[in-house]
């Protein structure tokens, strides 16, 4: 080794990224190059000086004042732990009575769409709505699954999703831990699964959306305004990202990844983090290829 | 007392996370108290105000509570929380559009002085390393304070490796310059 080499080699041995055989071969150098000793000899020292410096700043120390902040610290923290504890352990009432609200949500809307402006039904028309309902887009001419304009989505199992749209529905193979779901929706084309990241705060999400195509047109790769391109187990998706404004409701940052493949779209969309909704899409595209 | 805590005495930071994550209460005040110190410091130095420094603590142990399920093991509690910790200062560090002042990562120093020849070269390094820009400040304090690796330096700043690496670099080469002017 030359001193050029050597010299080249001082600042990994210093910052612990050199490898086994180059720090050998310095060593040696070093041994033999007074020059290379000194320079070593003197950056090590700069080095200790530094460490020295940089954890005396690292340290409370023996400052009674910062040692009095950090105890008063420590019990605010406790408390504020305690409290997400208590929060994380306690019955968790809406969720058990989610299906029941969902349920009386859709019995309103159906109520409301049955008796509402656009048909021959007078408001206050007696009896159940449900039960007496015509056909979905035969009251206001609108198409089926859609409510004065806006989609309506089904609920209910995976297996029930399944058999009204008449394929098979992929589920991610990899989720955070500690993720729960999905909950299932389903419109006319579509799946929709719902899943809550963080069960225990509820404040992280993902959303899964598949969509059968049904033109050749749609079959296009969704070059969305603004999107950046990822690839993501070999195949290339869309991926937009939101940060949240001053007022909005959401305070992490979000983002989404798009694809088409084989006459379908797939959509991912989360709070959880890019990585891990790219491994959430990945494993998507694995389930979604057997 | 909590359930569980004639357990913690002799655990180790990833046997705190998994009895934690198992409901152990008294887990996570134990890393909290082994954190604590160094948390503090960390936040002082990016943040330069004390309220906001506690705040940003606060805020970042309560983050690393509710994402412990995402704990990978790979890494001690302590490296993994004060990731966290950073990016919960430099955030509220943008939020606040504050400056590190020149004397902020001197804190300590004046301690343990001898000779006028030490106390000479003392100031001289202090006024180096105050010389240098708030990135340089950061990623030496992390290496050299908290004793992180280089990459663990460049993940948590989100820059690479050769950029942590060519920082330590010019550090030791200011610090050089200044020791090897005495006799």
């Amino acid at each position: 080794m030359d001193c050029v080499e050597a010299r080249r080699l001082i600042d990994p041995l210093l910052d612990g990224s050199i490898g086994a055989g180059e720090q050998k071969s310095l060593l040696e150098h070093i041994e033999t190059c007074p020059a290379c000793r000194a320079e070593l000899s003197a950056l090590r020292q700069a080095d200790e000086i530094m460490r020295v410096h940089y954890s005396r700043i690292a340290s409370v120390g023996s400052d009674p004042v910062l040692r009095a902040r950090t105890t008063a610290l420590r019990g605010r923290v406790a408390s504020a732990v305690k409290a997400t504890q208590d929060a994380r352990w306690r019955p968790r009432w809406h969720l058990r009575w989610r299906p029941v609200l969902v349920a009386l949500a859709a019995l309103v809307l159906a109520f409301t769409w049955v008796a509402g402006p656009g048909t021959d039904r007078p408001a206050d028309a007696p009896g159940n709505p449900v039960a007496t309902s015509p056909p979905p887009g035969k009251v206001d001419g609108s198409k089926p699954g859609e409510v004065s304009g806006s989609k309506r989505l089904d609920t209910g199992t995976l297996a029930e999703a399944e058999e009204k749209l008449g394929f098979k529905i992929p589920v991610p193979t990899y989720l955070p831990s500690g993720t729960a779901g999905p909950e299932v929706a389903w419109g006319d084309n579509s799946a929709h699964l719902s899943y809550t990241a963080d069960a225990s705060t509820g404040k992280q999400h993902i959303q899964i959306a598949v969509t059968r195509l049904q033109s050749s047109g749609d079959s296009q790769s969704p070059g969305e305004k603004g999107s950046d391109k990822v690839v993501v187990s070999g195949v290339e998706m869309s991926l937009i990202t939101t940060n949240p404004e001053p007022g909005d409701t959401v305070s992490r940052t979000s983002h989404s990844l798009t694809w088409v493949s084989s006459q379908f779209r797939y959509r991912v969309y989360g709070d959880i983090g890019l990585q891990e909704l790219m491994k959430v899409a990945g494993s998507l595209v694995t389930a979604a290829g057997r | 007392m909590y359930r569980g805590d004639r357990r913690l005495p002799s655990a180790g930071d990833h046997d705190l996370v998994r009895l934690s994550l198992a409901g152990n209460r008294g887990a996570f005040d134990r890393l909290v108290e082994s954190t604590m110190e160094c948390a503090l410091a960390t936040a002082r130095v990016i943040l330069l105000d004390e309220s906001l420094a506690e705040d940003a603590v606060q805020d970042a142990f309560i983050r690393a509570y509710t994402r412990l399920p995402t704990f990978r093991y790979g890494s001690s509690f302590r490296t993994w929380f004060i990731s966290i910790l950073v990016n919960t200062c430099l955030d509220l560090r943008r939020k606040h559009a504050r400056e590190i002042p020149s004397e902020a990562l001197g804190v300590n120093l004046g301690e343990e002085q001898k000779t006028e020849d030490e106390v000479e070269t003392r100031v001289d390094v202090r006024r180096a390393l105050d010389s240098l820009d708030d990135a340089h400040r950061l990623t030496l304090y992390l290496f050299y304070g908290l004793d992180l690796k280089v990459k663990e330096v460049s993940h948590m700043l989100g820059v690479p490796e050769g950029t942590v690496k060519s920082r330590l670099a010019n550090a030791r080469r200011l610090i050089r310059g200044i020791i090897g002017r005495d006799p």
